[in-house]
């Protein structure tokens, strides 16, 4: 019970993830797309959860909560989820995410996030958010589907608040998208994730409309979001 | 199933230009069917180094369980520009994916620019597209993946499934760039697509140098002017630039490529492209 409690916990938006400060690209797709509605959000999450999160973010979440508390193996997927990122101002954010989670965690001494910032400050680590967050829900106790759930739900949820603050969305739709596209974060939570290769990891994702908007809008004079 | 009950054709074509009395020179050449290469041209009396070759492929395009390999190896300083004369067809292939594989090896301060022409997806295709590019210092290097589908009976009936691979890495072996995108034809055509409403989709690495590189906001606007959605940004580990594109179909995705390779072009060469007859 107290894993599930803990699940919540770091999934609340009260909790100081740092993940108000990214859009996840929403900001650019509404920019370019005045039209943006409901459906176009539940389209977008749909996308982002099956194309990017399944096979990207969350896999090397699940490697990280594997891997850790070596720095090295971190290291290694850190590295594989730098070179997957092709937009910077998402590769950039992630790594911001990472630092914030990180800082939290730091301040309320969950076990091992000392020795994460080390590994990040010396060199081996770069600190992805979902690196940083693998490594850290294990030490708290949350087992591999709970953190998989806990990462899509903050994945949902926050790209959900991102689209309601910049008013594209009222919060009822917004909590209907969230609500649309829930089974889905869950299916996907519960699918397998083979052993970490011998040879290079290797991340798959195909997100290019919301990739070139989130390209398109980092060079744009007015921003809410940092991506 | 075992490889040896595979259908389809092997062949691998190896390119290996290299530098040589104050020029470029194909110094070997192996082009096995279906591959087929023109003789090389010079269309820059300005830069005589900088050598042109079309690659074709004498067969129709990809077929059920083919795995054809390109390997292009730039010697140091040599400079080339290989490009196809038309897109390649992939044919229907759902149980046996053709798989295309080119491995292109920049030499120190060498150029390569490669940008074929869209693949071509029609009903029931399968492919497994790979590029992997290794870099020497100072390599510059402008490559492109790209696809789209069409329905020679105009029914919508979609490709099977996709996977296209990109790999960036130096010659000691870091790792600098590594994606892999992978999606059904279905996928491809859902109201929920991550293309959204375009139906083909484009990218193209631009490496070398951070001085060298091109303003990415000219080369936005040139693929934009042709119809496309483009978008650029810097690539992981200072590799250069990367540009992502949509556009509608194949045809509108060629000019768009070839828009923005254009500028590609100039900025590391400082030559305006030739115009390539097709």
């Amino acid at each position: 019970m107290l894993s599930r409690l803990l699940s919540l916990q770091q999934a609340d938006a009260a909790f100081p993830s740092g993940s108000f400060a990214f859009s996840n690209g929403i900001e650019g797709l509404v920019a370019g797309d005045p039209a943006f509605d409901t459906a176009s959000l539940i389209r977008t999450l749909t996308g982002l959860v099956r194309f990017r999160w399944a096979e990207s973010d969350r896999v090397a979440l699940i490697l990280a909560h594997r891997a850790a508390p070596d720095p090295a193996r971190l290291g290694r997927i850190d590295a594989a989820v730098e070179a997957a990122a092709l937009v910077e101002a998402m590769r950039v954010g992630s790594r911001r995410n990472g630092a914030s989670l990180l800082t939290t965690h730091v301040r309320l001494a969950t076990p091992g996030a000392d020795e994460l910032r080390a590994a990040i400050r010396s060199g081996p680590m770069l600190g992805h958010l979902a690196t940083v967050q693998g490594a850290l829900w294990r030490a708290l106790g949350l087992s591999e589907p709970e953190a998989a759930a806990v990462a899509g739900y903050q994945l949902v949820s926050g790209t959900v608040s991102a689209t309601v603050r910049l008013g594209q969305v009222g919060a009822i739709q917004g909590q209907q998208a969230l609500q649309a596209v829930l089974p889905l974060v869950a299916e996907i939570a519960e699918r397998p994730v083979p052993e970490e290769p011998d040879d290079a990891i290797v991340l798959t994702g195909f997100t290019p409309l919301i990739e070139i908007a989130a390209m398109r809008h980092a060079r744009a004079d007015l921003r809410l979001f940092a991506n | 199933m075992p490889d040896d009950n595979r259908t389809g054709r092997r062949a691998t074509a190896r390119l290996r230009f290299v530098r040589g009395g104050g020029t470029s020179v194909l110094a070997d050449q192996h082009v096995p069917y279906p591959f087929h290469i023109t003789k090389p041209f010079r269309l820059y009396p300005q830069r005589p180094d900088l050598i042109t070759l079309y690659l074709q492929s004498a067969s129709g395009g990809l077929y059920r369980g083919d795995r054809l390999g390109l390997d292009i190896a730039m010697g140091a300083g040599s400079a080339a520009h290989v490009t196809t004369q038309a897109a390649t067809v992939v044919h229907r292939s759902a149980d046996q994916p053709a798989c295309q594989d080119t491995r292109i090896r920049v030499g120190a301060d060498a150029f390569l620019h490669c940008v074929p022409d869209p693949l071509i997806l029609f009903p029931d295709a399968a492919l497994s597209a790979s590029t992997r590019i290794t870099l020497e210092p100072g390599a510059r290097a402008v490559v492109s993946e790209s696809i789209a589908c069409h329905d020679p009976e105009g029914r919508g009936r979609p490709f099977d499934q996709v996977a296209l691979s990109l790999g960036v890495e130096t010659a000691e072996g870091t790792v600098l760039v590594r994606e892999r995108a992978r999606i059904t034809g279905a996928e491809f055509q859902d109201p929920a697509s991550p293309l959204g409403p375009w139906r083909a989709y484009g990218a193209l690495v631009i490496l070398g140098p951070a001085s060298c590189l091109p303003d990415p906001a000219d080369i936005q606007a040139a693929a934009d002017r042709t119809g496309c959605r483009a978008g650029l940004s810097p690539l992981p580990n200072a590799a250069g630039l990367g540009l992502r594109l949509l556009a509608r179909d194949g045809g509108t995705l060629a000019a768009g490529l070839e828009a923005a390779a254009g500028h590609a072009f100039e900025a590391l060469t400082g030559l305006e492209p030739a115009r390539r007859r097709k």
